[in-house]
């Protein structure tokens, strides 16, 4: 009596468990699946979704098909692919991608192969695109994206102080730097701002210097080289500007960057062009008419466009790249370009005389794009990238010398590629 | 009791059922993972690989620094907080107005998420901008670079931490204070006890259990900490303030090698059993 | 009179003191999310809005949705709390009550409250492969069973201390009259351990709106992030436009304001019963 009393008590036990369980779930995942006929960008926040959000509204308009724009901020939006990368959920209709992501997540199988789409439809790549910006876009040779911002960093200097002091526009990081030596010790404003804070910011602002020195991340045999004379002498002069830039330089983000050059307290800077499409209002900026935006002294500039990808993941394939070409259509950049201030990806525009009348630099920008680098396109890049991160902070804070950070990057970063 | 038997089982076996499948077998899979390569690099098939990842580990640097930084952080915010919140505890349980309101003032931060928590700080903190270095500047000190300089930036952890959950060992303590019965303390003041003798002979001890718990429960959440190194400083600069959990989350969630990172977990976990017994033997002692 | 007040005046100033360090990042907060985007850049911070805003509020409520991420939390802690008050109240009445084998009851108490020593870190790879393969990955239903490794065991133990401290004459009083054990513990038992059970749902709400751990591995999609998530990602995204921060931090602490009057209580309650009387 007393036994059967138990197993029926577990039996019982276990019924209400799993009807719990169902019903719980179901109700939760009804609400999440009931859906009318969309699309889901996932995209950078800030200025490159507001263009996003432009286009899906006229996108919504002529189609009917809604377009949801979730955003998220740099290190957030890769580390979301990653796991989705890794989940499959689905979630996903177009996602947004920083180009050096590209050859990561194109290896692990997680984007359409938007080429071979393009050609179903009988459609090629549009020879307006600028070279450069379909380069980053593919990976191994294939087109696994096309590209939305048309971002490569430039630099900004003050003509009146550089002027003042008897110095012309930059030609090498030397120049940048007697210039910022000379108007911190006798103006009192900071010479220069680097942008130093731990991960990709602190990677993208050094890398420009970098190169300037003939150094190299890796040589054509695949050697890692963070740590040539070339690299060193480049550390040891990134590390000599913060002397003039301001305290807190080290832990600063694009924000910081743009307040220091829009509140006139800084004699320099690299920038990426987003940020600054009012870099000469009055009304904003205190600096407006003496910045003068031009290709980083000494190196080809770097490239850092964003690219419109499908995860293979995706249930809406077609409406996801009817969207994309939507966005990249001509009128539809020249928009975007306008109202929200991202930099196109086709080089028309770079010589449209409505948008060269807002943003006067965009010719600049257009040679700069033209000539630029890539960073490694490598798998394992996010992974690099943090080690450089990490290294090039601790010389940056003075934490290790120079050779000793590049010395165990290097170990590091071989380790990776390696393993 | 009437109807003595055993079908109490039939009212826990639900819960049993869902921890055991939440806890145990986890634990199970992380140590399985632990001995085994599985990862981006394996394309996701678990390969034996012995105790490899536990040699790595202990010679990984960051792994290292990790471990000693969570060390630093758990002494210094758990011993931060008892003081502070003893301090609190004392303070209020003398005679003073309106004192319920008080206490519910003083307990609202550690009911705050804390991530939003992270974010107020990480605005005050700000060099240039922030309102705690134009306190200091007004007094003629500063500015610190709070987040940016490898030597405050733990502290600036720790003190949000012990805004954060002082209290936690403040609102125990004052329980424990207003639990000692009235006349104790009055015979003493009689008996012409000052007050740093009746702290010292009559409060100390009948809080003493308490004060030795809270520290255990300290010590286990902090071990923890990840919410503010997230919100805050990202583990830098430098390396200084990564911390375990961060170190394993990034591992795993950053560069998949989920068997790396078990192992790491493994690490963990024995660190804080270990600690936690060392403690209860040392107070039980 | 005034020698009273003035040998007073220590134990007033530390109280001010630490009413200061208390209040003073939450004053600050509620200021700064006032301010423009153009007046958090002046040196020195002004102590007050000089020219109040409330663009910050309009714009987080508005174009961020920012009610979408206050329900996503408020479902998930809801859900969570609620889940382990189903399972938790039987297994605390059962343990106390239902007569089971003392040592059974002991190991799994002990048990439970090993499971508060275990970082969440440790067993995170696990549960998400778990919630994969049960399809709950992205999902808020994902999150409610991942947040039962603690708040079950909270509600466990705090259920517990409530029912070993009520009389059981009651109940033997509802046997006497023939009742089964399972019309005892509905009828009798649950409404007496309502106090209890209002202790266990508010705390675990409350570890499930402040999680963040869990919630940023399990979630994917930005629309269903909870508050914390969302939080981190503004504070890095946001980085100086503090008034939109400042506002959505404001925002997310609300609600646990609004309840802490409650939450409170309860926790002292509960911190007696549960996380101290060990």
């Amino acid at each position: 009596m007393e036994r059967r009393g138990v197993s029926r008590a577990l039996l019982i036990a276990a019924v209400i468990v799993v009807i719990v369980a169902i019903a719980l779930a179901a109700f939760f995942m009804a609400r999440e699946e009931a859906k009318p006929e969309k699309i889901t960008v996932l995209a950078r926040s800030g200025t490159y979704a507001e263009g996003l959000k432009i286009a899906a509204a006229q996108f919504e308009a002529e189609t009917g098909i809604r377009v949801e724009v979730q955003e998220l901020g740099y290190k957030e939006l890769y580390d979301k692919l990653s796991t989705e990368a890794l989940q499959k959920t689905g979630a996903f209709d177009v996602v947004m991608l920083d180009d050096p992501w590209l050859a990561g997540f194109a290896s692990q199988g997680f984007l359409e192969d938007i080429g071979r789409m393009l050609e179903e439809r009988g459609l090629t790549v549009d020879p307006d695109f600028i070279d450069s910006a379909i380069e980053v876009s593919k990976y191994k040779g294939t087109l696994y994206a096309l590209p939305y911002a048309g971002n490569v960093q430039l630099f900004v200097y003050r003509t009146d102080l550089y002027s003042k002091y008897g110095f012309s526009k930059p030609t090498t990081w030397n120049d940048v730097l007697e210039a910022a030596k000379k108007i911190y010790e006798e103006e009192g404003i900071y010479g220069y701002v680097i942008r130093g804070k731990k991960g990709n910011p602190v990677v993208t602002n050094f890398l420009p210097i970098f190169w300037a020195h003939g150094a190299k991340i890796v040589d054509e045999n695949g050697n890692v080289m963070v740590d040539s004379p070339q690299a060193i002498a480049a550390l040891k002069l990134f590390i000599e500007l913060k002397k003039y830039s301001p305290p807190g330089t080290e832990s600063f983000d694009s924000a910081e960057v743009k307040a220091s050059i829009f509140e006139g307290r800084v004699a320099a800077s690299i920038i990426w062009p987003a940020w600054v499409p009012d870099i000469n209002d009055p009304s904003k900026s205190k600096a407006a008419g003496n910045v003068e935006v031009i290709p980083p002294p000494g190196a080809a500039p770097m490239i850092g466009a964003w690219l419109l990808a499908i995860p293979v993941s995706s249930k809406n394939k077609d409406t996801a790249l009817d969207f994309i070409l939507f966005v990249l259509s001509k009128d539809m950049q020249k928009k975007i370009a306008l109202e929200a201030g991202v930099p196109p990806t086709r080089e028309s525009l770079y010589t449209d005389p409505d948008v060269v009348a807002k943003y006067s630099w965009y010719p600049t920008q257009l040679e700069a794009l033209k000539n630029s680098q890539m960073r490694p396109r490598v798998p394992e890049w996010s992974q690099i990238e943090d080690i450089l991160a990490n290294y090039i902070h601790q010389a940056l804070i003075g934490a290790m010398s120079p050779e000793e950070a590049l010395s165990k990057a290097k170990q590091e970063i071989e380790a990776v590629v390696k393993g | 009791m009437p109807r003595e038997s055993r079908d109490g089982i039939f009212f826990v076996l639900p819960s049993l059922i869902v921890l055991f499948v939440l806890t145990v077998y986890p634990l199970a899979y992380t140590l399985y993972l632990s001995f085994h390569e599985y990862g981006r690099k394996t394309s996701f098939q678990a390969v034996f690989v012995g105790l490899e990842n536990f040699a790595e580990a202990l010679g990984d640097d960051l792994f290292r620094t990790a471990f000693i930084n969570t060390l630093v952080f758990v002494a210094g915010a758990t011993s931060l907080e008892l003081l502070v919140g003893l301090g609190l505890a004392l303070l209020l349980s003398s005679n003073v107005r309106a004192k319920r309101y008080l206490v519910g003032i003083i307990l609202v931060p550690m009911m705050l998420p804390t991530v939003v928590i992270s974010s107020f700080w990480r605005i005050m903190y700000h060099t240039e901008l922030g309102v705690i270095n134009a306190i200091l500047g007004a007094i003629g000190l500063g500015p610190v670079n709070w987040l940016g300089n490898p030597d405050t930036a733990m502290l600036s952890l720790i003190l949000v931490d012990v805004w954060q959950y002082s209290p936690f060992s403040f609102i125990v303590f004052y329980a424990a204070i207003n639990s000692i019965p009235v006349h104790l303390i009055e015979s003493a003041k009689v008996d012409g006890a000052s007050s740093y003798q009746i702290f010292r002979h009559i409060i100390l001890p009948s809080i003493k259990k308490y004060i030795l718990i809270v520290a255990m429960l300290r010590i286990i959440d902090t071990f923890r900490i990840f919410d503010k190194v997230f919100a805050l400083t990202g583990g830098g600069p430098g390396n200084s303030t990564e911390t375990l959990s961060f170190v394993i989350y990034k591992e795993a969630f950053r560069y998949y090698n989920f068997g790396y990172s078990s192992a790491e977990a493994v690490i963990m976990l024995l660190a804080v059993l270990l600690i936690i017994a060392a403690y209860i033997r040392a107070i039980v002692r | 009179m005034i020698a009273k007040l003035l040998s007073r005046a220590p134990l007033y100033a530390a109280l001010l003191l630490a009413l200061a360090w208390t209040v003073f990042p939450l004053y600050w907060i509620v200021v700064t999310s006032f301010k423009s985007e153009w007046e958090v850049l002046k040196w020195p911070p002004s102590p007050l809005p000089e020219d109040p805003t409330i663009v910050h509020y309009a714009r987080l409520i508005g174009a961020d949705r920012f009610y979408q991420y206050i329900f996503n939390s408020f479902s998930v802690s809801l859900g969570a709390a609620l889940v382990s008050i189903l399972l938790g109240a039987p297994a605390a009445y059962g343990l106390v009550r239902a007569g089971v084998p003392p040592k059974f009851s002991s190991v799994f108490l002990v048990w439970i409250l090993t499971v508060r020593m275990l970082p969440p870190i440790v067993i995170a790879v696990p549960l998400f492969e778990l919630l994969r393969s049960m399809g709950l990955l992205d999902t808020r239903f994902g999150l409610v069973i991942a947040y039962q490794v603690y708040t079950l065991p909270y509600a466990i133990w705090i259920l517990h201390g409530f029912l070993s401290a009520m009389p059981k004459e009651v109940e033997e009083a509802a046997y006497v009259d023939g009742a089964t054990r399972l019309q005892t513990f509905t009828k009798i038992v649950a409404p007496m351990m309502a106090p209890g059970i209002i202790a266990a749902l508010l705390l675990s709400v409350l570890f499930a709106w402040n999680e963040f751990l869990y919630a940023l591995i399990f979630i994917n999609s930005p629309s269903k992030y909870t508050v914390t998530v969302i939080v981190a990602n503004y504070i890095q995204e946001f980085e100086i436009d503090w008034g939109r921060l400042a506002g959505s931090g404001v925002l997310s602490t609300l609600p646990i304001l609004v309840l802490s009057v409650y939450i409170q209580r309860y926790m002292i309650r509960g911190l007696a019963f549960g996380g101290i009387k060990a």
